[in-house]
């Protein structure tokens, strides 16, 4: 136990996310077990946890690419690249998530599909991308606050030692700055997770989607929503682990 | 006759590897050095002391091109700075350099500080250099501390490894910003130690600082920086006993109280 809780890290958040995590699965099974309308819930929205985790990890991916080059671009010299990057990542925040998600899959898909000619994305692809270009400047902001963080003084330090531009960045500057920004950049994930819910809204059957079609088909908004959430908690809180054993393994 | 500028290396009978001729540099519209002429011979220990402000770090970092002169020659081992030069990653190879707050990189331990240069930049074989990088560390005194990180270390234990890890790449020569004045007290000694140990096996050191004990025991020559210019060079014991310039007595009488 005590071996569990060092990996785990035994720290008061540790022990209190553990606690939020015990009663989550306790509840969920005492409910799953004692009513069948919780049971039949499970049995139905369960299998969509697949697709909640599917869109998380295409998109993930993505938006880091897609902060990395944001930031790449706001930090630039450029005025071309500096404009192109600030007014993405503008607009992105002036809009409310759901908005780009529903603008994204029934507004730009198809209208870029048909002006470029190709077929138009499907619904999954849509959602991805939305999702992704949605977080996007949030990674970038991460990124670039963790460029800032790194002392000026390293660059220098490298400089004096005979290291050209991409030597100090690849062996000074860029493992410092992957490891002030891996603990955020995890957290973005676990935000991302969150978002994939939205995905709803374009018709995907994630794990909330999934919810409401439980709902239509049974009436039986109390057992399906205890459920889904209980489910989503699950998750969140899981993963929140995970992310936490990473800091320990970077902090060393 | 004393000079406002230098009296020319060859007087030491050594020939100069460092060749400072009317440097000016600006920063924006401030004149930060007024024309400073300097020579430096190979195996000579110069120290640069002098007000805040006066110019002096910002001219030991044009020797390694960390500032750009704009006006005047420096050259370096026969190589002239100019923003034209070709390879000044090669020139830096042969300057080291130490900084005020050392600058260790922290996701490294101590000798992977000291071996990223020579592995990454001289390419040299991992073992070779793990062997001169703890040579090196047993060198400022403290080989235990290898696979420690900069922040498990104290400000002595670091500056020495950065003294190490600028040793490391074989310089010709040193440059130190004012080393030892990001420390406390009683770590000062140790670093100083080191400094002193490197000057007299022979190594070219430009070193600016406010130690005057340091300057006492090591330094060739010694001279005084004030508003972008050297105002007077000489030896320790013709500055200490006979400064010919008022700003030089007033500077040294302020600081030699302490």
């Amino acid at each position: 136990m005590r071996r569990l809780g060092r990996l785990l890290g035994a720290s008061k958040d540790s022990s209190f996310r553990l606690i939020v995590l015990v009663v989550d699965i306790t509840l969920l099974f005492w409910l799953i077990s004692s009513s069948p309308g919780h049971a039949d819930a499970f049995r139905f929205v369960s299998p969509s946890i697949w697709e909640t985790l599917r869109l998380t990890l295409s998109s993930f991916p993505l938006a880091l690419i897609l902060g990395l080059l944001t930031a790449i671009g706001v930090m630039s010299n450029s005025y071309i690249l500096n404009s192109v990057a600030n007014f993405y990542v503008r607009v992105v925040r002036g809009i409310p998530t759901l908005v780009i998600l529903l603008y994204v899959g029934v507004v730009a898909v198809p209208m870029l599909s048909s002006l470029l000619g190709i077929t138009s994305l499907g619904g999954f692809n849509r959602a991805v991308i939305a999702l992704a270009l949605a977080s996007g400047p949030y990674h970038a902001e991460i990124i670039r606050g963790g460029f800032r963080a790194v002392d000026k003084g390293q660059f220098e330090a490298a400089r004096s030692i005979g290291m050209r531009y991409v030597q100090a960045m690849r062996f000074v500057i860029l493992p410092q700055v992957f490891r002030i920004t891996l603990p955020s950049i995890a957290n973005e994930f676990i935000i991302m997770l969150k978002d994939t819910a939205l995905a709803s809204a374009l018709g995907i059957v994630e794990l909330t989607r999934s919810g409401q079609l439980n709902v239509s088909r049974t009436r039986d908004t109390f057992s399906t929503w205890n459920v889904v959430t209980l489910l989503y908690l699950l998750l969140t809180v899981s993963m929140s682990f995970g992310t936490e054993v990473m800091r320990k393994r970077i902090g060393d | 006759m004393h000079s406002r500028g230098d009296s020319p290396a060859s007087s030491l009978g050594r020939r100069p590897i460092v060749i400072c001729e009317s440097v000016h540099k600006w920063f924006g519209d401030t004149h930060v050095l007024c024309g400073v002429d300097l020579q430096v011979a190979v195996g000579e220990v110069i120290v640069i002391f002098g007000p805040s402000g006066s110019g002096k770090s910002t001219f030991i970092r044009t020797i390694n091109r960390l500032e750009e002169h704009q006006k005047g020659k420096i050259i370096v081992d026969g190589v002239e700075l100019t923003p034209r030069t070709k390879d000044i990653h090669a020139i830096r190879q042969e300057i080291g350099m130490v900084f005020q707050q050392f600058n260790l990189f922290p996701h490294l331990t101590a000798l992977e500080n000291i071996n990223l240069g020579p592995i990454r930049v001289r390419s040299w074989p991992k073992e070779k250099a793990e062997k001169v990088g703890i040579q090196l560390l047993e060198r400022v005194g403290i080989p235990e501390q290898a696979h420690k990180y900069p922040s498990q270390l104290s400000g002595g234990q670091q500056q020495r490894v950065a003294i190490a890890r600028a040793l490391a790449m074989q310089p010709k020569i040193m440059l130190f910003d004012e080393p030892t004045s990001a420390l406390d007290l009683e770590m000062i000694k140790e670093v100083l130690d080191v400094m002193i140990e490197l000057a007299q096996s022979g190594m070219t050191m430009l070193v600016v600082t406010h130690e005057m004990g340091f300057a006492r025991a090591v330094a060739d020559r010694m001279c005084f920086f004030d508003r972008g210019q050297i105002v007077e060079i000489g030896t320790p014991d013709e500055l200490f006993e006979n400064p010919k310039e008022s700003r030089v007595r007033q500077f040294l009488s302020q600081i030699l109280i302490h």
